[in-house]
C-alpha cells in the first residue's frame, strides 16, 4: 500500500505501509549525500544498477551526475513506478525502471540482460532494500553472479566463457558453489593443464590481484 | 613505429623508466611511445617528456572489486579485457615490459604486438623475456643482497639502449606556482622526507630530530622543510611540534609531484629514506643524502644521481625482504646515528669530498657511506667511501663489467673492444680508489689474472667431468661422485671470495633446484650454468689483461 505525504521543503514522499521510503524532511539533501558517498567511485562503469525506487530523489540526483552512464533502477513495487510518474513525469533519458518484475521476469528482460553484459556497479538504497529484503537480496544474487545458479545466467549471456566454464566444470571443482571466487576458477583452470585461451589467461591475471 | 611502455608498480619505478624513455625517443624520434602504469599514480605523468599516451590500469578497482561481495563476479573480468582490447587495437610495433610481476607477465601476454621484451608468459605460463637482462633481473632483481645493476640500467639495456641516460622530469607551471607559494620567503632551505612507504625503511621521528637539531647548531642560515602527501600530514605535524620545542626553524609542505619536483630543485640538499622523491630529486641538481635501512636495496634502486651519498647500515639482515617484517627491533636504523647523518650533510652543503672520506672511516663499523658516480659508458657506479684496495673488490668490478660486456655484445667481439671496456673502467676503478699508484694496480691485476686463469681452469675441469656424466648417464653409475665435485668446488674459500657471483647461481641451483627435481636435470641446468660461467671469465681475462697493458704503458 504505497500513500503519500508532504515533506517539511513541500515535496511528495512516498510511505510503505505506513513506513517512509524516504527523508519528510528535505528529502532532495538526503539525495544528495546519498550520490556523494559513490560518485567518485563510479566513474569506470557503463551501467549503474540502482536496487529502490523510493521517491526517485535519489535517481535524479545520480542521473544528473553521471548523464552519460545508463540507469537501471530496479524496484519490487510495481504501483511505486505508476504513482511516481504520474505525479513527477519522466525521469532523465538515461533512466530506465524495472518495477515489479520477478527474478525469471528480470532475466528475459532485454534491458536487465544488456546491462549486466557490461562493466556495472550495484548501488543500493537502503531504505527499499530494508522494506522488501528478500526480492532484493535476490536480485542482487542475480546480479553479483557468485552461486552457481546465477553464474550461469549470466555465462548465457556470454558464450565465449561460457565454452570455458563448460570445460573447467566449476559445479564438480569448487567447494562452494554458493560463494565461487576467482581463486576457485584459477584452480579448476590450472587443472586442466593444457595450452591456456585468452580468457583464461585473463583469470590467470586477476588471481595475481586477489589479496 | 609505436611502442608501449609497461611500468605496473609505484611512483618510483614510473620514475625509474624515465631514462629508457628518453632513450626510446632519441633512437626513434618519430615513434609514438606510450605508457601503461597504474591508476593511482596517473598524478605523476605531467612531470614525464617524450610520452605520447598514457594509459591506466585500474589496480586499486580491480583488487576492491575481487574483494567485496557485492560486486560483479565478471566485473574485474571486463574492466581488464577492456583494457587489453583498447591497447591491442593500438596496434604497437613493440612491447617493453619493466615491471618484473607476473601479473605483468599476464598483461604483456595478453596485448597483441609482434615484438616484446621483459617478463611475458606464454600460454602454458612459461615466462620469456626477450633479453639477456631481463633475464638477469628475474634471476636477481628479488634478490635483495647479490651484487646487481641499477634497475635503470637493467631497463635502459634491456630495451636495447646504449649511451648515456640519467633521469629527466620536465617542471611544470602548476608546480613552479605552487612550489612558490610553498616557500615564499623561505631559502635557503633543506628538504627533509622523513617518511616513506614502508614502516621498515623509516628512521624514526627522534632520529631526525635529532640530527635536525645538530645541523641547525652549526648552521643556522638554512630552514628545513618537511616534505609529505597528504595522507602524511598528520604525523609530520607530530614532528613539526617536536621539532617547534627546539625552536628549529621549519615548515610542513603537503605538495603533489609537480610541486615537490619544483620545491627540490630549488634545496640546498635533500635528506630523505628511500622514496619517490629521491627518484624525482634525481633529476635536479640538488645533492641527495639518502638513508638507506629496512628493505631499501641501494644496488638496485639508489638515488641515481652523481650527487647523491647513501648512508647504508651495516646490519647483516640488510637489506631484508620488502614483504617480511623486522624480528630485530630494526637495528638497522640504530646502526645510522642522528650526529653521522648530520656531520655527511654539513660535508655535503660545503662539497667536502676529504670530510665524507674521513666520515667514512669514522664511522665505519655502522655505516657504509656509498658514493654514486657514472662510468663512461653511462652506468650507475656506486662504492663504499672506506671500501678497502682488496683483491676480491676488484675483481667484483671486473666480474660486473665482464657480465654487461658478455649480456650487450654479440659472441663476434673485436679486440679493441676489450680494451675500450678496461679503459671505462680503469676510468672507474681510479675514481673508487684514487689514492693507488701505478704499481700498486700492476701488481693487483697480475695476481687477478693468475686467479682467472685458475678459476678457469677448475671450471673447465669440472665442466668437463660433467659432460661425461650426462653423455654417459642411464647406466647403473650414480651422479653422486659429480655433486661432491660441485660442492666442492662451493666450498673452496678462495673461489667463493673472488668468485662470489658465480658461484652464488651454482649454489641457488642446487639448493633450490634440487628440491624438485631429478638429479640428471640438476646436471644438466649445472652445465648450463658453469658453461656461462665460464665464458665470464674468460672475457674477465681479457679485460683484466687490457687492464694490466693499459697500466704498463702508463709505467
Amino acid at each position: 500500500m504505497i500513500e503519500w505525504v508532504e515533506s517539511r521543503n513541500n515535496l511528495m514522499v512516498p510511505m510503505q505501509n505506513g513506513v517512509l521510503l524516504c527523508s519528510s524532511i528535505d528529502p532532495v539533501a538526503e539525495a544528495k549525500k546519498w550520490v556523494e558517498k559513490y560518485i567518485a567511485d563510479i566513474n569506470e562503469y557503463e551501467v549503474i544498477f540502482i536496487l529502490g525506487l523510493a521517491g526517485g530523489f535519489h535517481i535524479k540526483q545520480l542521473a544528473q551526475a553521471i548523464p552519460d552512464t545508463e540507469i537501471i533502477v530496479i524496484e519490487s513495487l510495481k504501483p511505486l513506478e505508476k504513482e511516481l510518474l504520474s505525479r513527477r513525469g519522466p525521469l532523465q533519458d538515461n533512466v530506465t525502471i524495472l518495477a515489479g518484475y520477478s527474478i525469471n521476469e528480470l532475466k528475459q528482460n532485454v534491458y536487465f540482460r544488456a546491462g549486466v553484459k557490461s562493466i556495472y556497479r550495484i548501488l543500493k538504497y537502503p531504505t527499499s532494500c530494508r522494506l522488501n529484503s528478500d526480492y532484493y537480496e535476490n536480485v542482487e544474487r542475480l546480479l553479483c553472479g557468485h552461486d552457481y545458479e546465477s553464474l550461469q545466467f549470466h555465462l548465457d549471456g556470454r558464450q565465449h566463457l561460457k565454452s570455458l566454464f563448460d570445460e573447467i566444470n566449476l559445479k564438480k571443482e569448487c567447494s562452494d558453489t554458493e560463494n565461487i571466487t576467482i581463486l576457485d576458477v584459477e584452480k579448476s583452470i590450472r587443472k586442466k593443464n593444457k595450452e591456456l585461451s585468452r580468457d583464461a589467461m585473463i583469470f590467470m591475471t586477476l588471481r595475481e590481484l586477489v589479496r | 613505429m609505436k611502442i608501449l611502455i609497461m611500468s605496473l608498480q609505484r611512483i618510483g619505478d614510473i620514475v625509474m623508466t624515465t631514462p629508457t624513455i628518453d632513450g626510446l625517443r632519441k633512437k626513434y624520434p618519430k615513434a609514438k611511445i606510450h605508457l601503461l602504469i597504474n591508476e593511482q599514480f596517473k598524478h605523476i605523468i605531467p612531470l614525464i617528456e617524450n610520452v605520447d599516451n598514457a594509459y591506466f590500469f585500474p589496480y586499486k578497482l580491480i583488487q576492491t572489486s575481487l574483494g567485496e561481495k557485492d560486486r560483479s563476479f565478471f566485473e574485474s573480468y571486463d574492466l581488464v579485457d577492456d583494457l587489453v582490447r583498447s591497447l591491442s587495437a593500438e596496434g604497437y610495433d613493440q612491447i617493453i615490459n619493466l615491471t618484473h610481476t607476473r601479473l605483468s607477465g599476464w598483461l604483456a601476454a595478453l596485448i597483441s604486438s609482434p615484438m616484446k621484451s621483459g617478463l611475458v608468459l606464454n600460454h602454458q605460463g612459461i615466462a620469456s623475456f626477450g633479453s639477456k637482462w631481463f633475464e638477469y633481473l628475474n634471476r636477481f632483481g628479488s634478490r635483495n643482497k647479490d651484487e646487481a645493476f641499477h634497475f635503470i640500467d637493467i631497463f635502459f639495456y634491456g630495451a636495447g639502449l646504449r649511451g648515456q641516460r640519467r633521469i629527466r622530469l620536465k617542471e611544470t607551471e602548476k608546480g613552479i606556482n605552487e612550489a612558490n607559494k610553498l616557500t615564499l620567503g623561505i631559502t635557503p632551505y633543506i628538504v627533509i622526507q622523513p617518511l616513506t612507504s614502508d614502516v621498515k625503511k623509516n628512521w624514526g621521528f627522534d632520529n631526525w630530530k635529532k640530527a635536525m637539531q645538530h645541523i641547525n647548531s652549526v648552521d643556522k642560515s638554512r630552514s628545513f622543510l618537511l616534505l609529505g602527501a597528504p595522507s602524511e600530514e598528520i604525523q609530520l605535524k607530530k614532528l613539526s611540534e617536536l621539532l617547534r620545542l627546539d625552536k628549529i626553524t621549519h615548515k610542513v609542505v603537503i605538495c603533489d609531484f609537480e610541486a615537490a619536483f619544483s620545491i627540490l630543485s630549488d634545496a640546498d640538499l635533500l635528506i630523505t629514506g628511500d622514496t619517490s622523491i629521491k627518484h624525482i630529486a634525481s633529476a635536479t641538481n640538488t645533492p641527495i643524502l639518502e638513508i638507506s635501512i629496512g628493505s631499501s636495496s641501494y644496488l638496485r634502486t639508489g638515488s641515481y644521481s652523481s650527487k647523491a651519498l647513501i648512508l647504508q647500515a651495516k646490519e647483516s639482515c640488510a637489506p631484508c625482504n620488502h614483504s617480511e617484517s623486522c624480528s630485530f627491533e630494526q637495528k638497522c636504523s640504530m646502526r645510522i646515528s642522528p650526529d653521522g647523518v648530520a656531520l655527511a650533510a654539513q660535508a655535503m652543503l660545503e662539497k667536502n669530498e676529504s670530510n665524507l672520506r674521513m666520515l667514512a672511516n669514522e664511522y665505519s663499523d655502522d655505516i657504509d657511506f656509498i658514493r654514486v658516480q657514472f662510468s663512461k659508458d653511462g652506468d650507475w657506479v656506486s662504492y663504499s667511501l672506506s671500501e678497502g684496495f682488496s683483491k676480491s673488490s676488484i675483481i667484483k668490478w671486473i666480474d660486473r663489467s665482464s657480465q654487461r660486456f658478455l649480456y650487450n655484445t654479440d659472441n663476434n667481439v673485436e679486440v679493441q673492444e676489450y680494451g675500450s671496456e678496461g679503459m671505462n673502467l680503469s676510468d672507474t676503478l681510479s675514481k673508487i680508489f684514487p689514492d693507488r699508484d701505478k704499481y700498486n694496480w700492476l701488481e693487483m691485476y697480475k695476481e687477478i689474472e693468475m686467479d682467472c686463469e685458475s678459476f678457469q681452469g677448475e671450471l673447465e675441469t669440472v665442466l668437463t667431468e660433467l659432460r661425461v656424466a650426462i653423455k654417459n648417464y642411464g647406466s647403473d653409475e650414480s651422479l653422486e661422485p659429480l655433486m661432491k665435485r660441485l660442492n666442492k668446488l662451493l666450498e673452496n674459500k678462495k673461489y667463493s671470495e673472488e668468485f662470489s657471483t658465480h658461484l652464488r647461481v651454482l649454489n641457488d641451483l642446487i639448493n633450490e633446484t634440487f628440491k624438485n627435481n631429478s638429479e640428471f636435470y640438476v646436471m644438466k641446468k649445472a652445465r648450463e650454468v658453469i658453461t656461462e660461467s665460464l665464458k665470464r671469465v674468460q672475457v674477465e681475462i681479457k679485460i683484466v689483461r687490457s687492464l694490466k697493458n693499459q697500466t704498463l704503458e702508463g709505467v
